[in-house]
């Protein structure tokens, strides 16, 4: 089967790579516009420590979500595997 | 950096050495593992042929033996120590698949020995701190990102082991993902041809060796990888996006890769070795790939492929490769995300 024939098939698994890719970027370009303009006093390396521990909250959130994302498009497989049955 | 060799040289060095050994040393590990009675049965086939083992040995002997050859060659200390630890790094890794091939190591003990792979790594300092994040540029982490640097390691190892399961699919995704992260360095770094990157020495060592066992391990496969090819692959990648600083680029292009591991960890509620788990795949009266539709067995991304309908084992790799095209498509993107701001 040629490669053109099976991309309709990955219409979902492309629209999670997708939607996992633009969430990465949302995060980073929300990290630059708000974590990245906190100013540093009055505790440099106390706000240097938040900014980094809020900034890898968010990636944590997004991991999660990716995880999630992953795990609900894969469960559906089963159900529908199981509502067939 | 100085050397006595132009950088070009190396880069060609670095790209055909390991091709041509790989290319040589297979058939000979081949007929030996034939001999010996070392081989797996491929599953996928009606014939049910039977197929050489191991085929990451070669992959791994190659590597070394390139790096041993850079060290010779290159003049000055700093690069040799690096190629050297590089090299040492995935020797560990692939040591671990070799005993795992062998004695077959537990689904928890086998990612943790994999953590260690990256202490000649954080031993010799081979790695910058400040990871590059789209907009925000270079990040500084520091003691943050000793305590992930082994994961960085130890996780793309898994997840090409975990994708690994038919003929060429380990070769061809991680090639199309050494051609993003080599585009994506491009992109960063801006290194012309003056100076030698030895990010790229990397990722021709790793896309030479991989084309040459591609050529024997795709359909119908006449050498399985083994997991001392797909460990010593995998601990390749997390190597080279922590030496390079290419980390948040290679998490990009390798989101299939970690989206089965996801599917696998979260289906199975843990760690669990591929023959400790129920099948999840059977084929159906004409050779194609159908799911069992087992609740017990994994949820992974072939599942997915599979789900609206049969397919031959050569389309499902054919799947991996555009879903993994498309994430490299993204890591490029990321690539030139990070630019605008460095």
């Amino acid at each position: 089967m040629r490669y053109l024939r099976l991309t309709p098939r990955l219409v979902k698994i492309i629209g999670l790579e997708t939607f996992v890719f633009a969430t990465f970027i949302g995060i980073c370009a929300l990290i630059n516009a708000v974590i990245v303009g906190i100013p540093p006093e009055p505790n440099p390396i106390g706000i240097a420590f938040l900014k980094v521990g809020i900034s890898l909250l968010l990636v944590g959130a997004w991991l999660f979500l990716w995880f999630y994302l992953t795990k609900r498009i894969m469960k559906s497989k089963e159900v529908s595997e199981e509502n067939k049955k | 950096m100085a050397t006595a060799i132009a950088p070009i040289v190396i880069y060609v060095i670095s790209l055909l050495v390991p091709l041509i050994l790989t290319f040589v040393g297979i058939p000979f590990h081949i007929k030996y593992m034939q001999q010996r009675g070392i081989f797996g049965v491929d599953i996928h086939k009606k014939e049910q042929p039977k197929v050489a083992e191991m085929g990451g040995i070669i992959v791994l002997l190659s590597i070394i033996l390139t790096s041993l050859l850079l060290i010779i060659i290159i003049k000055d200390s700093d690069i040799r120590l690096t190629v050297g630890i590089f090299c040492i790094t995935i020797t560990i890794a692939g040591i671990i698949g070799l005993v795992d091939d062998f004695f077959r190591l537990s689904a928890i003990i086998k990612p943790l020995l994999l953590l260690l792979a990256s202490i000649p790594i954080i031993a010799s300092g081979r790695y910058i701190p400040e990871p590059f994040l789209p907009f925000v540029g270079k990040t500084r982490l520091t003691i943050i990102y000793i305590v992930l640097l082994p994961f960085v390691i130890a996780v793309p190892s898994n997840s090409v082991n975990m994708l690994d399961v038919f003929n060429g699919s380990m070769a061809t995704a991680t090639i199309l993902v050494l051609f993003a992260v080599f585009f994506a360095n491009m992109i960063i770094f801006r290194n012309g041809y003056s100076e030698l990157d030895l990010t790229y020495v990397f990722i021709f060592i790793m896309i030479g060796t991989l084309i040459a066992f591609w050529i024997f391990n795709r359909y119908p496969a006449r050498v399985f990888a083994g997991d001392t090819g797909s460990l010593t692959v995998g601990a390749a990648l997390g190597a080279i996006a922590v030496m390079g600083q290419l980390e948040v680029v290679m998490i990009i292009a390798m989101i299939p890769f970690i989206m089965n591991s996801f599917g696998i960890i979260s289906s199975v509620k843990g760690l669990l070795e591929r023959r400790e788990m129920v099948r999840p795949t059977r084929m159906t009266s004409d050779w194609k790939i159908e799911s069992t539709g087992d609740p017990k067995a994994p949820i992974t991304l072939v599942g997915l492929i599979i789900k609206k309908g049969a397919l031959h084992e050569k389309d499902v790799v054919k799947s991996i490769n555009i879903l993994t095209f498309i994430s490299g498509v993204f890591a490029i993107i990321t690539a030139v995300l990070i630019r605008i701001v460095v």
